[in-house]
Parts: C-alpha cells; sequence; structure tokens
C-alpha cells in the first residue's frame, strides 16, 4: 500500500506546486486609502500607503489579515480593504466597453458618486458642511496609540 | 506512525488541491479565499478559528462588493449624515469629541469591518433624548441623552460598540429596498462611457434619494429587526472583549435605560427592543468570559475630565 502512495503523494505534491502558486490571488483595494504594515495590525509600523484601486498579490492569511506585495512592497492588509474584485478606475477602460459582469468588475466613481450627492443635495436643500467637518475628526495614530497603553486597552493581532 | 499521518496529510492537500483547480475551472475568483484557507488549514499554516475570522471577513468583503461598493456605501452615509445633522444639531465640545473618536476608533480597529472608504467618525448630538445612529459609511451619531446614561469609558464603549456592530453587519444597507440597489448597480455596471446621461443621473438621483429615505425612516422611526439588534448587542461584546473593556458595561447601561423606558417618546425606546430582552442577548455573548479590570482608574480619569459635565 505504501509503495503505491509514495509515487501518487510525489505526483500530487508536484501537482499542487501551481495550486498554491495560485493562492497568490490578486486583490483590490476598495477603501479610499490604507496601509501596508510590517505585521498584521493596526499598531504595526506603516511600511507604505496603498491607494483606491490598487492591486496586490496576496502571499498568505491570518486573522484576518492578508501579508501581499504591491510594486517592490511586502507588507500586511486588512482583509476588509481588499475585495476580489478587479477596480477599474477610468469609466472608458476596455474590460468595462466589454461589459464585464458586476462580480469581476467595480467601477470607481459609478453609480451612487459625487454627482448623484450634489444632485440630491441641491434638490433636498441639505447643508453638508457638518458632515465635512465630521470627515475631519479622524485620529491620529501616535495618540491612539498612547491612549490604549494609558488605559491598559489592546488591538487585536501582533503589535510588534 | 509519523509518516503515515503524513501521507494522509498529503493526500488532503492533493484533495484540496483539485478543489482550487476545479474552482479555477468553473469558479469565479470569489471563492478562492476560502479553499486558499481550507489549504492553509489542512497544511497546518492557520487554525480553524483563524480560518473562520479570514472566511468571515472574506464573505462580508464579497456580498457588500456584489452589492454595493464601500464607494457607494459612503455616499449613501454621507447623506444620512447630512439628514440626521438636518433634525439634530451637533454638540461641539472639542475635549468631548476628540475623546469620543478615540474611544469609537479604538473599536472600530477591532471590529470584522475596520476598513471603510472613508473611515469611522464620531460625533455628538445636541438632544435629550437617548438615541445613537450608525451610517452605514462610517459616521456614528450618540446623543448627549445617550452619553449621560454613562457613567464610565467602558460604558461609552458599549454604546460606540453596539452602533459599529450595526455597521459591521451592514444593517443600514440591508434597509434599502432591493429595486434601488438594482436600480443603481445596473446603472453603473452597464455603462462603459465616460460620462453619464443625464437621465441617467437623474434615475441614480431618484434611487439614491429613494435608499436615503429607507434608511434614514428606519433609524429614526422604524428600528432594526430584533435580529439585527441581537447581531449588533453581539459585535459589540466580541468587540468590547477584544479591546479589553468590560462587556457587561453594556448590561449596565441598558438596565439604566430600561428606568426610563417609554416607547411612545423619542430615541431608542421608540427603535429599540426594551432593555431586558437585550440584557439576556448580551449575558449569553458574553458567555464564560472573565473580564480583568486593569487601566479602570485611568479610563475613569479621563472620562470625567472629558465626559464628567456632559
Amino acid at each position: 500500500m505504501k509503495q503505491i502512495q509514495l509515487p501518487i503523494a510525489v505526483a500530487l505534491l508536484l501537482w499542487l506546486g501551481p495550486a498554491v502558486a495560485f493562492t497568490q490571488t490578486t486583490m483590490s483595494v476598495e477603501v479610499r486609502e490604507t496601509q501596508l504594515r510590517a505585521t498584521p495590525s493596526f499598531l504595526g509600523r506603516v511600511d507604505a500607503l496603498l491607494q483606491y484601486g490598487d492591486q496586490v498579490s496576496v502571499l498568505e492569511e491570518a486573522q484576518g489579515w492578508a501579508r501581499v506585495t504591491h510594486q517592490s512592497a511586502t507588507g500586511w492588509v486588512h482583509g476588509s480593504a481588499l475585495t476580489t474584485k478587479r477596480i477599474v478606475m477610468q469609466a472608458g477602460d476596455a474590460s468595462a466597453q466589454r461589459g464585464a459582469t458586476g462580480s469581476e468588475v467595480a467601477l470607481a466613481g459609478r453609480g451612487f458618486n459625487q454627482e448623484v450627492e450634489d444632485r440630491y443635495r441641491a434638490e433636498q436643500g441639505l447643508d453638508f458642511s457638518s458632515v465635512d467637518r465630521m470627515e475631519g475628526y479622524g485620529v491620529d495614530p501616535t495618540r491612539l496609540a498612547a491612549f490604549l497603553a494609558e488605559g491598559e486597552l489592546r488591538l487585536p493581532g501582533a503589535a510588534q | 506512525m509519523n509518516r503515515r499521518t503524513s501521507f494522509s496529510r498529503t493526500i488532503r492537500i492533493a484533495f484540496i488541491a483539485t478543489l482550487v483547480l476545479a474552482a479555477i475551472g468553473c469558479a469565479g475568483l470569489g471563492s478562492i479565499t476560502e479553499i486558499g484557507t481550507g489549504v492553509a488549514v489542512a497544511t497546518g499554516r492557520m487554525t480553524d478559528q483563524q480560518a473562520q475570522s479570514l472566511t468571515r471577513t472574506a464573505e462580508a468583503v464579497e456580498r457588500s462588493a456584489e452589492d454595493i461598493t464601500p464607494e457607494q456605501e459612503y455616499y449613501i452615509g454621507r447623506s444620512v449624515g447630512a439628514v440626521i445633522l438636518d433634525q439634530y444639531r451637533s454638540y461641539d465640545n472639542a475635549t468631548a469629541t476628540e475623546y469620543l473618536n478615540l474611544v469609537g476608533q479604538a473599536l472600530a480597529l477591532a471590529s470584522d469591518r475596520p476598513e471603510l472608504f472613508g473611515g469611522y467618525r464620531f460625533m455628538i448630538l445636541e438632544a435629550d433624548e437617548v438615541n445613537a445612529f450608525a451610517t452605514p459609511s462610517g459616521l456614528i451619531f450618540v446623543s448627549r441623552g445617550m452619553l449621560r446614561l454613562t457613567r464610565s469609558e467602558d460604558d461609552l464603549a458599549a454604546v460606540l460598540a453596539h452602533e459599529i456592530g450595526h455597521i459591521q453587519h451592514r444593517h443600514g444597507l440591508k434597509a434599502i429596498r432591493t429595486s434601488r440597489i438594482t436600480t443603481a448597480l445596473t446603472s453603473a455596471a452597464l455603462t462603459g462611457a465616460q460620462f453619464a446621461t443625464s437621465a441617467e443621473v437623474a434615475e441614480l438621483t431618484a434611487a439614491f434619494e429613494g435608499s436615503i429615505t429607507d434608511i434614514t425612516s428606519t433609524l429614526i422611526n422604524s428600528g432594526y429587526s430584533r435580529g439585527a439588534e441581537r447581531e449588533a448587542d453581539e459585535a459589540a461584546v466580541e468587540i468590547m472583549k477584544r479591546v479589553g473593556y468590560d462587556p457587561a458595561a453594556l448590561i449596565r447601561v441598558l438596565e439604566r435605560m430600561g428606568e426610563g423606558w417609554d416607547p411612545a417618546g423619542p430615541g431608542f425606546a421608540r427603535t429599540h427592543p426594551a432593555p431586558d430582552t437585550r440584557v439576556s442577548v448580551v449575558r449569553r455573548a458574553i458567555g464564560s468570559y472573565r473580564h480583568q479590570p486593569v487601566g479602570v482608574a485611568a479610563r475613569q480619569r479621563r472620562f470625567d475630565r472629558a465626559l464628567g459635565s456632559i
């Protein structure tokens, strides 16, 4: 039995090579901006910034984080910033014109966008100045790290 | 023995490799994360728990991508925020607002959905009623009346974590009628032209306006389903555990809320299940978890400083 198993296992291992390579899936950044970090944690050192639509190759995944490469940089990005769809930044892009389906491609800036918001705002006579002000309430990462430490709190993942 | 185990593992890996290859042939990229996760588990690179966590995140990303992209969610959320701020005034106290955003950001980053198109932001509303809202895009509003029910940072964390739970589960987006989403996605997906026609923009704006109304009427008048509230409470407990806040603070806030409960009045009492039914959900979610009370004094000092006179 073992004599048969060994060659089969070797053959299957050879076969597995491309399968493992395939798990290096290409994904796209689906948020406005995110960070490529040295460790899978929001307290991890930021090595590079990724922008909406940037494509990354996924090398491995752990606890909701993906270790990816983008251009010459490698690091960790949280999975909730990534999609398996390709984000098409220009509506005139060839794949959009081919009529690619929604499950493969997302068109940036299409559908509910700034133009629709502007029109809605004018029709409703709504004031967006408080919403704009609220968007400025971002938290400085260094301040947040100190705040967590002072309160003896933590974030999931490896900080170092 | 070891060798035998190694062989059976090889076969198992090969079997999963077959699944991966089959997936390349007949499925979209969407299923790859799940299968890739299976490979990682079989090869021992990932625990089952890690795999479940990853698969959950991947599914969440995929579902939203199929329906509404985070970019579209962002625009929906901004307008929902504008409607809320048309009905409520903001309470502008820089110290209190910064504190709210620090606590909120810590919780959001520990949630299953830390990354949104524009990120999480927190604002205090100038209102005595007990109320809190979350727009799909991550704008979270808490009334002064709600803040007066909180007596510690952990209490505040409980309120904010519940709202983050609604965002994590996309409850706001699920309140939108399917026909409107179809209109938006059809217009978006089928038109490859550089600029939309004015008729298309008009159609989209109508679907957009309807979507905003669906969400704001749910947030302000009808409330989410009991099931959605249970999901938000369960998410809140999990997030608080991860950060190190005492999840039992949610029970304490709910009990205080129950003291003045009037379903005919404005705010949470109109849109949420009675606190006592939520308390039992929260107790179950906490389970046998033992909270380690560290850093309590430092948290109390900064809470009193920022919100003591709210």
